[in-house]
């Protein structure tokens, strides 16, 4: 316990300049721009002075500097700001939009997974036909870009009114884009796991258990819990996917998340958004990889005290 | 090795269930006669007074109501004001508010009944909050105190007045005749004080509370779902129970869905109505299980020039000749529009507009060669509204035709809106409205020198077109007013400050049990004549 | 590789830069854009090879002409990026723990660490649609993948045997850089970077999809799938042909980049 602590601890040092410079960044990125956001959001028909009077409102005619201590001073207490277009708080509408989001990505994530396991197991079981089968089939979808997977998927789906039976439409679309969204990762997941498989088997552990009489189900399980290393230290990749897969996923099938957040904000210039979900998700993954990071070690310790 | 496995066993259950329980939250009993409808665009907001998107009106305009409503035959009907006056010179209207409205039932209003009937303090307060907000173009110039109001001078608008608790006044600068035709349309609902100020940032968003034929139950991020109205204060024909709206931003899919049958009415996108209508008739495979619906309301598809940024006439004549409506409306509409020679839909209070100048690629070059143009490239906005890029597409091809070098730059709507009033101005672009008055003279405004940006966004000034228009004022009759309007008119179309292209038909489809669906010219449902067939 | 191999890789390459100098021929000398209304949603036949779209233009010239664009600026990126990130790259591995490579390393790490679509998405957003903008934007990012394996190819062979030999026989710093050092690093980066050129290829689509690439009139394979997604039911080759010649690219790619990788670590 104490060691993953002070794994923690570095970690984080490391990883707090690159946040630092993230959030700088991000903050230059937004707020040195020309467009003025007024207009925009009030519309066609709306005078010059109740321009002037929102503009006033929003404190966009502050200098910069003072713009930068406001934002620092904001993120502290995890304000990322209000919203030029719903004027409602940024932080709780990213909240609401991840929380979509995750809810199919998260299923997107384990089908992927159970497909990874499963199609390992079925190779493990079978032979080396279904080992090219899986490998021609994983190579040919991953090379396809994701937009086209998931265009095409979204809308056979549809075509073929596959689950035309549930009712409810929101159940069938988080249905459909979770298993859009799955064929990427599943697929990368699969060939690495199917590639590790296929250099541990040959090992010289896996030939000394085989003769102290593990069979099926067993050898399985100890070749599996040797190759998954490399699986897992993908998972960060998947993530990153499954983020791009997301906006194109909410674009199609028109799903609150916050692919869609990203959309509709860039659309509308609502810089705050825009900005709010950069340093979010920014931030996120770095906390994701890092506990990524820490599982794969604690992962390679216990494996390495057996 | 096995705990390890267990804890990620556990963590995809976890994530598994959410699915389920989701579900569960979404599903209700169903309720007797419901439909769902899909809308084209992300809500906006759901408080009438700061509204500008015309697809959410679409959801708004069941919650609430105005003073004055129209028909489907375009004149003005009372809805909360159940009858108005004028005085002698048009410059003092007198609302009478109709006794026995009742706003919905909200825990904001702190009496038994959770609701109360509206009076005019309650259109005094809607009027100044929609002052503020959309509402500036419609009374500014126009209204006493309007301005100042808005340049935070004074806190009311001072033409705003309340008389007794029955009836409401607006006392206006100058003459107009024609007053209620600019409230015709629910951008200028009536909302309670309490409610909105009860609610406070909830307002709009989780809650909201009229006097229409549906009430707002609750919503997500992109559904809304309605609810009939049982103390609604007319008696109307239909027997929905629920409406819910879906966002469906996706043209394909909102046709899919329809198909598969889990929307039950939909306003047919352009580039589907092919796979439904053959001529003007439905498709004999889908005539048994769906009914058509048809109806032109009152909205206008443009091209905008800038007056400024192109200040010959003759160039401007060039551009109008070389466009060939004609051929867009057959090919690339399918014969859902009317071709277009002036912004007003010809019929509107009587008013029939001039014809304009056409196509005629000789004429076309002929005023080219007049004009001092040289081959510089012109811009062309568009935006993403449906058919906006592939008619900017067609008319740069018919320019070209006649020797006029368009470049387009591709803009999202708002982006494009914002433009058109900054410094950044284009010299041509693709515009639509849908107006949200309805008499002629209002949009023959839009020629009007003094309104410029808006609604005059071409910058045009013609001393004749602006003499004419501010004897509208004082014109006895509304055929005097339409004769003023045609002359105006005729004028403004020789000096092209737009080409005004067509005006759209919709198209509304539906399952054959859906009986009674009607549209007036402001695009407002009546949902609430609605009923189903057995 | 067998011969098989070689010449599937061979036929490959030439029917890219056969598409690449068609399209441009295309570009130059026809005009695409012209539109016929009377001409519109025509099925394939033999005018029309891939038939025609909702304004009447022909839908494979215009394939053609777009394919050929996304490739050019594709390659021109890639390459750009593969030349800026070897460099860099190479710095850094050789200053390796000085000033330099700590600035280089850190701007690495930063853009690995963020999802970048979102970045280019957001920038696009901001500084506005355009495909000149576009890959710029992707510039600043597609470095950093050679630059990483440049650092540590360089960083573990600048203490090798061969290095410190040539060294002492007198090869001046910037010989060392071109005769020694470059060769070892540049066929593996080369190889592992063409399995993100078909991404870029990608991107260059999913962009003109979203309308943040290329603008109308001209060609392009995502905004032809964009527009054709309308009239899937009614006009299938809109959408379908540009799908198709996209997938071809995008596989012919990885599969040279998938062979060659295994004659490297053969």
């Amino acid at each position: 316990m104490k060691r993953l602590f002070l794994l923690l601890k570095d970690l984080l040092i490391k990883n707090l300049l690159l946040i630092a410079a993230i959030i700088i960044i991000t903050f230059l990125l937004f707020h040195t721009l020309p467009e003025d956001p007024a207009r925009l959001i009030l519309g066609l028909n709306v005078s010059e002075d109740a321009v002037k009077l929102f503009r006033q409102e929003l404190g966009l005619d502050k200098p910069i500097l003072t713009k930068f201590v406001d934002y620092i001073q904001d993120l502290f207490t995890l304000n990322l700001g209000t919203s030029y277009y719903t004027r409602s708080s940024v932080t709780s509408e990213i909240l609401n939009a991840f929380y979509s989001t995750q809810l199919y990505a998260g299923i997107a994530l384990v089908l992927s997974i159970i497909y990874s396991i499963f199609s390992v197991y079925l190779v493990y079981i079978t032979g080396p036909f279904i080992q090219k089968l899986f490998n021609s089939v994983n190579g040919f979808l991953v090379s396809i870009p994701s937009l086209i997977i998931t265009l095409f998927f979204g809308l056979l789906i549809y075509n073929l009114k596959v689950f035309n039976e549930i009712n409810d439409i929101t159940l069938q679309q988080i249905i459909s884009a979770s298993i859009a969204l799955s064929i990427y990762p599943s697929c990368v997941l699969s060939q690495i796991l199917i590639a590790e498989f296929e250099l541990i088997k040959n090992k010289q552990f896996v030939i000394a258990s085989k003769v102290h009489g593990f069979v099926g189900k067993d050898l399985f399980r100890i070749i599996f819990s040797n190759s998954f290393l490399p699986w897992i230290s993908q998972l960060s990749n998947i993530a990153a996917s499954l983020i791009a897969g997301s906006i194109i996923i909410e674009y199609i099938f028109s799903l609150p998340g916050l692919g869609r957040l990203i959309f509709q904000s860039i659309i509308k210039h609502d810089y705050p958004v825009i900005q709010g979900i950069v340093l979010f998700t920014s931030i996120g993954y770095i906390i994701f990889n890092l506990v990524i990071e820490m599982i794969y070690n604690q992962l390679l310790v216990s494996r390495r005290t057996q | 090795m096995k705990t390890n496995i267990k804890t990620l066993l556990t963590v995809l259950l976890l994530i598994l269930s959410q699915c389920i329980f989701f579900s569960c939250s979404t599903t209700d009993d169903q309720k007797e006669f419901s439909i769902v409808i899909p809308s084209e665009n992300d809500i906006q907001t759901l408080d009438p007074t700061i509204l500008s998107d015309p697809y959410t009106s679409r959801i708004v305009w069941q919650i609430y109501e105005g003073l004055v409503g129209l028909d489907n035959e375009g004149k003005g009907i009372p809805l909360i004001a159940e009858s108005w006056s004028s005085n002698e010179n048009n410059t003092i209207w007198t609302f009478q508010i109709r006794p026995g409205v009742y706003f919905h039932k909200s825990k904001y209003f702190e009496n038994q009944d959770s609701t109360r009937s509206v009076n005019a303090y309650d259109v005094l307060y809607s009027y100044n909050k929609y002052a503020k907000g959309f509402g500036s173009f419609v009374f500014s110039g126009l209204v006493q105190g309007f301005d100042s109001y808005l340049q935070n001078l004074s806190n009311t608008v001072s033409g705003f007045n309340v008389k007794d608790s029955t009836t409401f006044e607006v006392l206006l600068i100058n003459s107009d005749p024609s007053f209620i035709y600019r409230i015709t349309s629910p951008y200028m609902g009536i909302v309670p004080k309490e409610v909105v100020e009860g609610s406070g940032a909830d307002f709009g968003k989780s809650v909201t509370v009229g006097t229409g034929p549906f009430k707002f139950d609750r919503r997500t991020e992109t559904e809304v779902y309605l609810s009939k109205n049982e103390n609604y204060w007319k008696e109307t024909k239909g027997t929905l129970s629920e409406v819910i709206f879906r966002v469906e931003k996706n043209q394909q899919l909102r046709v899919t869905q329809f198909q598969n049958g889990k929307y039950n009415l939909l306003q047919l996108p352009v580039n589907s109505i092919q796979q439904f209508l053959d001529g003007k008739n439905l498709k004999e495979e889908v005539k048994e299980k769906y009914s058509l619906y048809s109806k032109t309301t009152y909205n206008i598809h443009y091209l905008g020039i800038d007056c400024n940024l192109v200040p010959d006439e003759h160039l401007r004549r060039a551009i109008n000749y070389a466009i060939n409506k004609k051929i867009i409306i057959a090919k690339l509409l399918y014969d859902e529009a009317l071709e277009a020679s002036s912004p007003v839909n010809s019929g509107m209070l009587g008013y029939i507009p001039p014809t304009g100048l056409g196509y005629n690629i000789d004429l076309a070059k002929q005023e080219l060669k007049i004009s001092k143009y040289k081959g510089a490239s012109l811009k062309l906005f568009v935006s993403d509204a449906p058919n906006s890029e592939q008619l900017g597409q067609v008319i740069q091809d018919d320019l070209k035709k006649v020797g006029i070098t368009v470049e387009i730059v591709k803009l999202d709507f708002n982006t494009l809106i914002s433009r058109l009033f900054s410094q950044e101005r284009p010299e041509m672009f693709m515009m639509f409205s849908e107006w949200i008055y309805s008499a002629p003279e209002l949009i023959i405004d839009s020629y009007n020198s003094k309104k410029i940006p808006n609604p005059n966004v071409f910058n045009y000034k013609n001393v004749k077109v602006d003499s004419l228009i501010s004897r509208i004022p004082i014109a006895q009759d509304r055929e005097e007013i339409n004769r003023l309007c045609y002359e105006a008119e005729s004028i403004a179309l020789q000096d092209v400050p737009a080409v005004w292209l067509y005006h759209q038909n919709n198209i509304y489809l539906m399952p054959k049990r859906i009986k009674n669906f009607t549209v007036n010219a402001h695009n407002n449902w009546n949902l609430s004549e609605v009923y189903a067939e057995e | 590789m067998n011969k098989r191999t070689k010449s599937l890789i061979l036929f490959s390459l030439i029917a890219l830069c056969f598409i690449i100098l068609w399209g441009y021929y295309i570009d130059i000398n026809l005009d695409t854009t012209n539109i016929d209304l009377n001409n519109s949603l025509k099925s394939p036949s033999l005018e029309n090879a891939a038939g025609t779209d909702e304004l009447g233009r022909d839908i494979f010239l215009r394939v053609i002409e777009g394919s050929s664009l996304s490739l050019r600026i594709s390659f021109l990126v890639w390459g750009i990026s593969l030349i800026i990130g070897i460099i860099l790259g190479t710095i850094a591995g050789l200053y390796s723990e000085k000033l330099i490579d700590t600035i280089i390393s850190g701007m690495i790490t930063y853009i690995y660490a963020t999802p970048f679509i979102i970045f280019l998405i957001a920038l696009l957003g901001i500084i506005g649609p355009g495909l000149e903008n576009a890959y710029l934007t992707l510039l600043l990012f597609a470095w950093a993948a050679p630059a990483r394996q440049t650092r540590v190819i360089v960083s573990n062979i600048k203490n090798a045997k061969f290095v410190t030999a040539s060294k002492s026989f007198g090869f001046s710093p910037k010989e060392m850089i071109n005769f020694v050092i470059i060769p070892q690093v540049f066929k593996p980066v080369l190889i592992s970077s063409l399995a993100v050129l078909p991404e870029i290829i990608a991107l260059d689509a999913g962009l003109s999809f979203f309308g943040l690439g290329v603008q109308p009139p001209a060609p392009s394979l995502g905004k032809m799938i964009a527009d054709g997604v309308n009239y899937l039911s009614t006009a299938w080759w809109m959408s379908t042909i540009p799908i198709l010649f996209l997938l071809s690219y995008c596989l012919c790619i990885r599969y040279i980049a998938l062979k060659l990788t295994g004659v490297l670590y053969e």
